[in-house]
């Protein structure tokens, strides 16, 4: 074979490649952003492109619940039956922090006219901005929020073999497994197979390893990372006030493993300033709800049946005779932060 | 602009390549122009401030070269004028490089010592500064020496700026590419190169995109985590200096590759950057093999004339060391990179001295066992080395080598705590939290990574030689049917573009 020959081989073989390459993707489509007819039940969702391309054509919702994946197994019809009038919609996203938040919320007091009511759940803020490395392509905002071109946005899917996520679009749609099935209708997600196999039994979390690791030390968080979350608390909060918009704020109710490694010294600063923003109510913390593994898949997520707590506890401003939240506001704080202290030192005495 | 980019791979190069070779057929003189204004160019993507400067420079060491050439022609006389003029041009390259690169550094460390507040400002480092300087000096130098001989100024710019190997390397000799340019031959397109340097390309392409991106993804993840304070326990340290001994030979080798590649399209053979360093079987051994022209420049620039070997043991040793300290501060303004340069130099002489011992004791060399353990050996002390090049601080270089000596303790999966729980004693500083509990990337991915990564290191021949079979001995039909298929998939996955690590050097 000639040089030249081998030359034009090399070429056409590696344009032949590009174009294999980019109908596999647009086929499997791994993040789901095409709408492929090919593999139609989602695998890795890309939650923040395709819930506002969904809002765009409905915008009659007028409730809305944001956060990271904990708050997607909140189930819309719940929140409809809680807060009379609503029509809501679960903006969870995965990994979503309070930047995530304030864009959201400032797409939303643009777009959804009858816009009355919006949830935030506050993870405890390890993070904030829009890079979440190793994640890009699964948490990448929608253009319309990020001023990308769209072509260009739709092109980095075109371009990626994720295989974890081409694996879980092949396990969801041939499997029947036991994954996340998410609905962009509604935005939240479930997973109907796990909530059979552990409704009633709480013998799962004996074996489930995630519950038996060694208790994490606690570790500061980046003042900057808290800092900048209560920023964009206190913008979103104004924008909300401004539309007349309510605000609702919830402080996860994380599992206690995820509690652990949070310093305390941090935490009273966050509760500190948090309330000198906006009232909210603080799941955060060792109690009923979160120390009982039974109430979680794994110590990052919660089950649907805690969302229902959630949602019922959000009509009481009273957390008198509650024991898994405190509502917390600028005139109780003294009172609430001698008791989250007395909480986490008990706790963590042992 | 990289390499490793669109832009470059579907626009400048076929651009610069065709017109090259099209002007190239009716003038020599055109075309090397052309090359050296594409390259000018290349540069200006990055920061079209720095053109003037680097244009700049290489007008005064061409002059200052050119001078010094004349003078010692002639008397004896001006011959000393020369040296003295060589002594300023190069104290002026120096002087440059160091208000770029070390002058914050400096002023750091003096204002610690004093103990007063001295505000650093902020100084862009021009990329390539590093490379350009080295290779000017050299040609200074050369020029005093008699052996550059030829001062076309168009050649000149070009042998400096040629896009090649003006960002990171290879750094050149100007005897070796200067007649290069010179010849006819170059401006003729010849399809056996431009097959031959397709080939290294795509290999140090998909070595960049491939292996050396996907290693980053491990050892950066641990770096950091050390950075912000956190202790890695044994494997995760382990995990995190393996992977980024494997990933800076995969990403600078890669660079050095692809400039090799895309240079020998245009006809210039650029000489070889790297020949299986972690193959290596002592440290001598491994900077015959490591950054090869840097190693060539620092033996002929700095070592001989500081002495080399000519003035007994001792002196010998310093001047190895007073080498190597330079050479790691020539990879950066800071205590890390000294700390790395004066271990090398230390493992240096202490190779020198055990050769000299086997020598004096009648001493064979060994079997297969011992060069096994020989390169075990140099390897461990070539990832040490690297925990202080990578890390950002010294306290961090110790946090991680503490966590690779298991003084933090072992971390293994959960699912072994039933098994082995029993059998640990009361006081253990073994823990179930995963293999790697900070960062939590002990999946598959990482374990294929690092089977390919140390299957290429230490198993394969290096990517000239591999080319050579593939492209020259056992040409295939299927063979650039491969070649297409890794780089069609390589420019699938070069979705975001990385910048090659050497670049901050």
């Amino acid at each position: 074979m000639s040089s030249l020959k081998f030359v034009i081989f090399l070429l056409g073989s590696t344009a032949l490649a590009i174009v294999a390459g980019l109908s596999i993707n647009l086929a499997i489509d791994p993040y789901s952003v095409f709408g492929s007819k090919l593999l139609p039940k989602f695998g890795q969702v890309e939650e923040r492109y395709l819930k506002i391309e969904y809002l765009k054509s409905h915008p009659h919702f007028n409730t809305f619940l944001l956060g990271s994946s904990r708050i997607g197994v909140i189930r819309t019809e719940d929140v409809n039956a809680v807060f009379r009038g609503a029509q809501s919609y679960n903006m969870t996203a995965s990994q979503s922090n309070q930047w995530d938040a304030e864009k959201n919320i400032e797409w939303l007091i643009k777009n959804i006219p009858n816009l009355s009511r919006v949830i935030v759940q506050i993870d405890w803020p390890w993070t904030y901005g829009e890079a979440k490395p190793g994640y890009e392509l699964l948490t990448a905002v929608h253009p319309d929020i990020s001023g990308r071109n769209k072509f260009r946005f739709l092109s980095d899917y075109l371009t990626l073999f994720n295989m974890e996520a081409i694996n879980a679009k092949f396990v969801n749609n041939f499997g029947g497994a036991n994954t996340p099935i998410y609905d962009m209708s509604n935005g939240y997600w479930s997973m109907p197979i796990r909530e059979k196999q552990i409704s009633g039994d709480c013998s799962y979390a004996e074996k489930e390893p995630a519950f038996h690791i060694k208790r994490p030390a606690t570790s500061k968080t980046s003042p900057q990372t808290l800092l900048d979350s209560l920023a964009s608390i206190e913008r979103y909060k104004a924008l909300l006030d401004k539309a007349s918009v309510k605000l609702t704020i919830i402080l996860t109710p994380q599992n206690r493993l995820a509690i652990d490694p949070i310093d305390f010294e941090d935490y009273e600063m966050f509760i500190k300033r948090l309330a000198n923003i906006t009232e909210f109510y603080d799941f955060m913390y060792y109690n009923k709800l979160t120390k009982n593994d039974c109430n979680y898949y794994e110590a990052s997520h919660y089950r649907p049946i805690v969302g229902k707590i959630i949602l019922h506890s959000l009509t009481d401003q009273s957390d008198a005779n509650s024991e898994i939240f405190k509502f917390v506001s600028k005139d109780n704080l003294d009172e609430k932060l001698k008791f989250f202290k007395a909480n986490f030192s008990s706790e963590r005495a042992d | 602009m990289l390499f490793n980019s669109y832009i470059f791979i579907f626009g400048f190069l076929p651009i610069v390549f065709f017109v090259f070779f099209s002007v190239g057929r009716y003038s020599v003189r055109f075309a090397s122009l052309w090359l050296a204004a594409a390259s000018v160019f290349f540069y200006g993507w990055w920061n079209v401030r720095f053109v003037g400067l680097l244009l700049a420079s290489v007008a005064f060491n061409y002059g200052a070269g050119y001078v010094i050439r004349i003078r010692t022609l002639r008397s004896d006389e001006l011959k000393a004028q020369a040296k003295l003029l060589l002594t300023i041009a190069v104290a002026g390259n120096l002087a440059l490089l160091g208000y770029f690169k070390y002058s914050n550094f400096v002023l750091e460390n003096i204002s610690h010592i004093l103990n007063v507040t001295w505000v650093a400002t902020e100084v862009i480092l021009p990329l390539g500064i590093s490379f350009f300087t080295f290779t000017q000096i050299a040609f200074l130098v050369d020029s005093y020496q008699g052996k550059a001989k030829e001062y076309n100024f168009a050649h000149y710019l070009l042998f400096v700026t040629y896009f090649p190997h003006l960002i990171a390397g290879p750094i050149l000799h100007h005897k070796e590419m200067m007649p290069q340019f010179a010849k006819r031959d170059t401006y003729r397109i010849n399809w056996d190169n431009v097959a031959f340097g397709l080939t290294i390309f795509v290999l140090g392409l998909a070595k960049k995109v491939l292996i050396a991106d996907s290693l980053g993804n491990i050892a950066n993840p641990v770096f950091d985590a050390v950075k912000s304070g956190a202790h890695p326990m044994m494997f995760e340290a382990w995990a995190g200096a393996l992977a980024y001994a494997l990933q800076l030979y995969f990403d600078f080798s890669a660079y050095s590759d692809m400039a090799i590649g895309v240079s020998l399209m245009f006809n210039v053979r650029l000489p070889m950057n790297f020949n299986s360093p972690y193959q290596a079987r002592n440290i001598i051994d491994f900077w015959r093999r490591w950054h090869m022209t840097l190693s060539r420049f620092l033996r002929d620039y700095l070592y001989v004339p500081l002495g080399g070997n000519r003035h007994g043991k001792v002196r010998r040793y310093l001047n190895i060391m007073v080498t190597m300290v330079l050479g790691g501060l020539w990879h950066g303004a800071g205590w890390t990179f000294i700390i790395w340069g004066s271990l090398h130099g230390a493992y240096l002489m202490i190779n020198h001295a055990w050769r000299a011992l086997k020598a004096k004791m009648g001493w064979m060399g060994g079997g297969a066992w011992s060069n096994f353990g020989a390169q075990a050996l140099t390897f461990l002390a070539v990832v040490i080395g690297w925990v202080f090049f990578r890390a950002n601080s010294y306290s961090s270089a110790i946090s991680l080598l503490h966590g690779m000596m298991g003084s933090n303790g072992i971390s293994l999966p959960a699912s072994l705590s039933d098994r082995m729980s029993e059998f640990l004693p009361q006081q253990t500083t073994i823990v179930f939290s995963g293999w790697f509990p900070i960062t939590r990337l002990a999946d598959l991915s990482t374990i294929i990574t690092f089977v390919i990564g140390f299957s290429i290191v230490w198993v394969s021949n290096n990517t000239e030689i591999v080319a050579e079979r593939i492209c020259r001995q056992h040409r295939r039909f299927y063979a650039p049917i491969v070649l297409g298929c890794i780089l069609g998939i390589t420019l699938l996955v070069m979705r975001r573009i990385s910048q090659f690590l050497y670049f901050q050097f």
